[in-house]
């Protein structure tokens, strides 16, 4: 009983030791307010994890908001769930004289909402702070202390948190048992001013005077640029179970049994059935075509994310019976149906995004937001994406391509790439008879095949009403004022990954009247390419995402009393990001042939090449608006 | 009086059909809802929500009186990759303490497969906390294919027996069988009104005896017992620029009229206006916030109360509060409202920022009053009725020997005189407690201008360059501060530039960034790069320099189902002017034109001007009117496609050396 009374004085008294009504900004050097919307002063960030069984996180923030934009930046909260808890959590606001404004004492004050509000379930939650501020600058001083069972988890450390903001002091300290000794992956360190002081049972990472970074379109994704550390130990608790994680062979092993080992199990009946469907097939890869199909026809995605932090798979035995689940619960059901036919997969973790983020190959640890299949196929591996109803066997798209996975063999586990899609396979050709009309309206037949990436984009038309359709293709080729389609047919190929469309289009505002005649765009269907803005003093590198290559050939048709004026030349350009060749062609004197070749090279250029990209860019911009002058002769 | 009224609705009770209400067993569906494959008056349709019935009830659970809800409904899946609503969320509110929350019982779901029945335990329904007020429950129908039927029923059992919900009579997809039942002891009485031109199939609405047991009273109470049913009603359709579709669709509202509570004594809600305006006067925070202007006198400076001019002393009062105050974005009426506390602590909900502005407006002698709105998304206050619960804003109104004005003082970029957008949505109902409140268009800011003046001029290589000033006013003012966000010139420039790709602009400025009663002007300079092609002699240039306010037709779709709400009328004036230096000879300049909507609610004009050396383009557009009803669809389609043919204009020179 006393024993309680006087932790209860303690708290009080160490409450009010961090509560207080004014605050005085520390000197800070001027420039790091330059092109930054918000400051962090002073960042104190103490991890104890020298029991497996628990860590513990004690944070302090202070942060100077210059303005609106940085206030909307400034989110200040903390999960909990199931196995996490928030011990205590406040937020002081200050006004520019250092007067306190507003005091967020404890977790009632904040706003305690369901962390991933898609989810059908989900433990996890997010508290966190609601301000509104009457005058800036102001500053708010922000504190926590978090604890969780779930060792597996070490919040990385980011001194910077985002572009137009800058740093003055951050500090990241963690305390680790000698014997499981924290590892930890510094990224992007260099040119700024970071020391890391490491002793036997502690890592100490200070940063200081850090200027804002500024964003720049067509840069490398973000973890790419901002310094941040991750962190791990080679054992770890997660959901009272002990894990190990020394290397990739021995951690996929140990996720393999904790996740997969008692979720395999499915009805006689299901293996009965899966037979059969195969029974005809003689190859693994007609019966794994058959199985994604099955897969396909009979479930659906639904979050639910429920069991070892959101990391395990609802059972086997409930997807077959539900015929819904996430991404885990579909991948591992899929795997199962294959293993009760005798073909080899792999549940494969990865992180899903348009932006390409690896697994860190040198970095055993949790990563990854996403699982697909793998199905080996000789020295290839077949890639399934199982929350897919529509995609087609062996694609997985924009968000999974290319990129460092995480594929649990019985082996063990082992870090591969996934498919990179080279720009000849993201191909669009397009095809287009054009007849032009004495009045200069236009008729044409357009037929379009896409593979790729750029199928992707196009593939889910046929599932859209007629009315989506067509404005579909009015945003597509919005340049033309006013247009009919009609006659529309789509062919989906998901056998050879091939998206044709078919249509028939009618425009009377195409072409420019003009004194002698007509002015005619002969690129009448590829007109949107964007141009990438000036950035004066580019500090990042130039990243394009993915290669394409668009083909189009397009013939007009001209009727008596109109002719063509003058041909423009044919261009060829080449450059380090791509070629580009446009060829203008009088075959006839009432056929006009116009061919129109870009390809984009995926890569990552210099700083400096950003200008000269540009300048491709603006120059096929410029080649694709050029025309001919058509005439009247009676 | 209110006697009178009581009469009125005792007599209309009298009228009785013999309706019957349609009640389905739940889990047994019938042989054609299992078979249907296709459903031919809507063949693109995913999904039809084969039947659905609601049943709102006054019940004594636990000797306390609860509103019950209890709903049951059944989908077919025709086609099950498309169809999106095999996962359900039913929200209800979920306060502090165990009085104030509402309850999900009685849940039952199943999914059938031809005679197969899958069903959802009541675990496998998961209840989620949204914020402090509100959660999910939600669940999801297993094994879901083509032909599958979704049924699913509940009861959410409501404290809250004055708000009774509403019942819509259309779904995502399309309805075959909806109806609403309600069984409401008699003294609760709610006016109805049916939004949408649709007529109910079954309107029922009869007296049912001795229904209504309160302990401690001997004779039990009558209930009026109501039918309300629709057939095949089309699926909810949203287009652009409309008001909610929840206007134009079969839609039932219930306002609760009056309330006799236990010990007999009766409470009237809404049987007048009069009643409710002495409600909002006497008893609401709301009417005792309004009685604040002698605190508000203290606080406003001497200088704006010593302006003679009433505009200019209600100008410099608004700019005041605005200035004073910062929205904490949440947008209140019936809740709790501290004027005194909002003004003190600088930041407040939409009702206090604007009941602040009344009183102030009021301490300076001038006659502001309250108004009542529903926003934008909201459907419109029902003019039938006595109508409480339509509304869910606040507004400022103010009168000016005559002239009126509507204020909102939430945002920092709006000017005097300028209602955020989501305040355009029809009528709003003015408090005045004198003479009684009454009905007042809330009609959006009219002077919405973009205007352009481009002069450009040719130098001894037949080089153009130019100078360009865009000046915005009204809505299209307030949508530029909005998107300028006070960023920094360098990302604003990079932006205006990304925008005119055929230029390099340079000398960027921008006046009146942050005084929202002068207009928010650009000025650049530019020189053109590369769009002025030439073929030999010939140059084709482009007459629209710069970016004009419509740059794609908004209506691109061949076929309109609703009534069309631009939400304010707006003026287009570009002029560009070209000095060709003696360089050039012009050859052909596009078409002068003039084009107009009927009824004079628009006016397309073009000219262009052509001498010795030089041409002047002048386009003005005018959109005189902004809600149009459907049938003016077509010829607004054109209007526009004639301003863009208008701004895709090429002027063609010859150079002359």
């Amino acid at each position: 009983m006393i024993k309680k009374y006087v932790f209860c004085l303690f708290l009080l008294l160490w409450g009010q030791l961090f509560a207080q009504k004014t605050y005085t900004l520390p000197e800070y050097p001027k420039e790091l307010a330059t092109k930054s919307n918000r400051i962090l002063i002073e960042e104190l960030i103490e991890t104890d994890i020298t029991n497996i069984n628990k860590i513990s996180v004690k944070k302090r923030q202070v942060w100077l908001v210059l303005n609106k934009t940085g206030h909307r930046a400034t989110n200040l909260y903390e999960f909990y769930d199931d196995n996490s808890r928030i011990k205590s959590i406040r937020a002081q606001y200050y006004d520019a004289q250092g007067n306190r404004q507003t005091y967020l004492k404890k977790k009632k004050d904040f706003q305690d909402r369901p962390h991933a509000g898609e989810n059908l379930y989900s433990d996890s939650r997010i508290v966190s702070a609601v301000y509104h501020p009457t005058s800036y600058p102001y500053v708010v001083v922000f504190e926590s202390e978090t604890e969780s069972g779930d060792t597996a988890f070490i919040n990385r450390w980011a001194p910077l948190s985002g572009y137009a903001s800058s740093t003055y002091k951050s500090t990241y300290k963690i305390k680790f048992d000698p014997k499981n000794k924290v590892r930890y992956k510094p990224m992007n360190f260099d040119g700024f001013n970071i020391t890391v002081d490491e002793t036997p049972e502690e890592l100490i990472f200070t940063a200081e005077n850090l200027t804002a970074l500024q964003y720049e379109e067509y840069s490398p994704y973000f973890t790419a640029i901002f310094p941040h550390a991750n962190f791990a130990l080679d054992h770890f608790m997660l959901k009272g179970k002990q894990g190990t994680a020394t290397s990739w062979k021995s951690f996929g092993k140990c996720m393999e049994e904790e996740l997969l080992g008692d979720v395999n199990e499915i009805p006689e009946h299901t293996i009965q059935r899966v037979r059969n469907l195969v029974a005809n097939e003689k190859t693994n890869e007609a019966k794994a075509r058959k199985i994604y199909q099955y897969l396909q026809d009979k479930v659906r995605y639904v979050s639910v994310q429920i069991g070892i932090g959101g990391w395990k798979p609802m059972p086997a035995l409930e997807v077959d019976k539900l015929s819904y689940g996430d991404c885990k619960a579909l991948t591992n059901y899929t795997k199962v149906l294959l293993d009760a036919l005798g073909i080899s997969s792999y549940y494969t973790v990865l992180y899903a995004d348009s932006n390409t983020i690896d697994i860190h190959e040198d970095f055993v640890s949790f990563q990854g937001n996403h699982v697909i299949l793998g199905i080996p196929d000789g020295d290839k591996i077949t890639w399934l994406e199982c929350t897919s109803q529509e995609t087609p066997y062996g694609f997985i798209g924009s968000v999974s391509h290319n990129r460092n996975v995480l594929m649990l063999t019985p082996e063990g586990g082992e870090i591969v790439r996934t498919k990179t899609y080279a720009a000849e396979e993201n191909s669009q050709k397009t095809v287009a008879q054009v007849q032009v009309a004495k009045t200069g309206k236009i008729t044409a037949s357009v037929s379009r095949e896409s593979y790729g990436l750029q199928y992707e984009t196009k593939f889910r038309l046929p599932k859209l009403k007629a009315a989506d359709v067509e404005t579909f293709y009015r945003n597509e080729w919005s340049y033309i004022n006013r247009f009919l389609i009609s006659d529309v047919s789509f062919d989906n190929n998901r056998e050879a990954v091939v998206f044709k469309e078919k249509l028939k289009i009618e425009t009377d505002s195409y072409v420019k009247p003009v004194s002698e005649g007509f002015l005619l765009i002969p690129n009448i269907f590829n007109q949107r390419l964007h141009v990438p803005p000036q950035i004066p003093n580019r500090k990042n590198p130039l990243e394009i995402a993915y290669g394409y290559i668009d083909e189009d050939t397009i013939e007009i048709r001209l009727p008596q009393g109109l002719s063509v004026r003058s041909v423009p030349d044919s261009v060829n350009l080449e450059t380090k990001f791509g070629t580009y060749q446009v060829a203008f062609e009088q075959v006839t004197s009432e056929l006009l042939v116009y061919k129109r070749r870009l390809k984009i090279q995926k890569g990552v250029f210099p700083a400096e090449e950003y200008v000269n990209y540009r300048e491709f860019i603006r120059n096929v911009n410029r080649l694709d608006n050029e025309l001919f002058v058509l005439i009247t002769s009676d | 009086m209110k006697f009178l009224l009581f009469s009125v609705f005792l007599f209309c009770l009298v009228q009785v059909s013999s309706a019957q209400s349609l009640i389905h067993p739940f889990g047994e569906p019938t042989v054609q809802e299992l078979n249907m494959s296709e459903y031919k008056d809507d063949p693109e349709a995913a999904g039809v929500v084969l039947y659905e019935r609601g049943h709102y009830q006054v019940e004594l659970i636990e000797n306390r009186i609860y509103l019950t809800y209890e709903i049951h409904r059944k989908t077919k899946v025709l086609d099950a990759s498309r169809f999106k609503g095999a996962d359900v969320a039913v929200s209800y509110y979920h306060g502090t303490g165990r009085d104030s929350d509402e309850k999900i019982t009685n849940f039952r779901a199943i999914t059938h497969n031809g005679s197969r029945k899958l069903p959802v335990n009541e675990k496998e329904l998961y209840h989620v906390k949204d914020d402090t007020y509100w959660a999910n429950a939600r669940f999801s129908f297993p094994d879901v294919k083509d032909g599958s039927v979704l049924e699913y029923s509940y009861k959410l059992i409501s404290p809250y027996f004055q708000n009774l919900n509403g019942w819509a009579f259309v779904n995502y997809y399309p309805t075959l069988y909806s109806e609403l039942t309600t069984e409401l002891p008699g003294n609760f009485i709610y006016s109805k009104t049916l939004y949408g031109d649709k007529k109910l199939d079954v309107e029922d609405v009869s007296i049912k005896k001795s229904c209504f047991h309160l302990p401690g009273y001997r004779v039990p109470g009558d209930c009026e017992v109501g039918v309300y049913a629709m057939k095949n009603i089309p699926a909810i359709e949203e287009e652009d620029y409309m008001l909610s579709p929840y206007n134009y669709s079969p839609y039932l509202k219930f306002e609760l009229i009056q309330a006799m509570d236990m010990l007999g004594s009766r409470h009237y809600f809404t049987s007048s206006w009069k009643t409710l305006d002495d409600y909002f006067n006497a008893d609401s925070n709301l009417g005792r916030e309004l009685t604040n202007s002698g605190y508000m006198k203290k606080q406003l400076p001497n200088e704006i109360l010593n302006i003679s001019d009433k505009t200019e002393r209600a100008k410099a009062v608004y700019y005041f509060i605005q200035k004073h105050m910062h929205w904490n974005q949440h947008r209140r009426l019936m809740t709790h409202t501290d004027i005194k506390n909002a003004f003190t602590k600088k930041t407040g909900h939409s009702s206090e920022i604007n009941l602040i502005l009344i009183n102030a407006l009021e301490a300076a002698g001038l006659d502001a009053k309250a108004m009542l709105i529903a926003t934008r998304n909201s459907v419109m206050p029902s003019k039938l009725h006595t109508v409480y619960t339509g509304f869910d804003y606040l507004i400022a109104r103010l009168d000016i020997d005559g002239k009126i004005y509507h204020l909102d003082a939430t945002s920092k970029n709006t000017s005097f005189g300028l209602l955020p957008i989501y305040c355009l949505n029809g009528d709003g109902r003015v408090l005045d407690f004198k003479k009684g409140s009454f009905w007042e268009p809330v009609t959006p800011y009219n002077r919405n201008v973009h205007y352009v003046n481009v002069n450009l001029k040719a130098n001894e290589n037949g080089q153009f360059s130019g100078t360009a000033e865009e000046i915005y006013a009204g809505y299209i003012d307030l949508y530029m501060r909005v998107q300028d966000g006070n960023l920094i010139m360098e990302e604003l420039l990079k932006r205006k530039q990304n925008q005119n790709e055929q230029l390099n602009l340079t000398n960027f400025e921008i006046e009146n960034r942050n005084n929202p009663d002068q207009p928010y002007k650009e000025k650049y300079d530019f020189t053109f790069i590369e769009k002025n092609i030439n073929k030999g002699d010939t140059y084709y240039i482009s007459t629209f320099t710069f970016q004009p306010y419509i740059n794609s037709n908004p209506f691109v779709n061949n076929y309109r189902k609703y009534p069309i709400d631009l939400y304010f009328p707006f003026v287009n004036t570009y002029t560009v002017n070209f000095d060709l230096g003696n360089q050039y000879e012009v050859l052909k300049v596009p078409e002068n034109k003039t084009i107009s909507l009927p009824n004079n609610d628009g006016i397309l004009n073009v000219k262009y001007e052509v001498s010795d050396n030089s041409v002047v383009m002048r386009m003005n557009f005018r959109l005189n009117n902004y809600h149009y009803p459907t049938e003016a669809y077509a010829a607004l389609q054109e209007f526009f496609t004639q301003l863009m043919e208008a701004q895709s204009g090429v002027l063609e020179l010859r150079k002359i050396n």
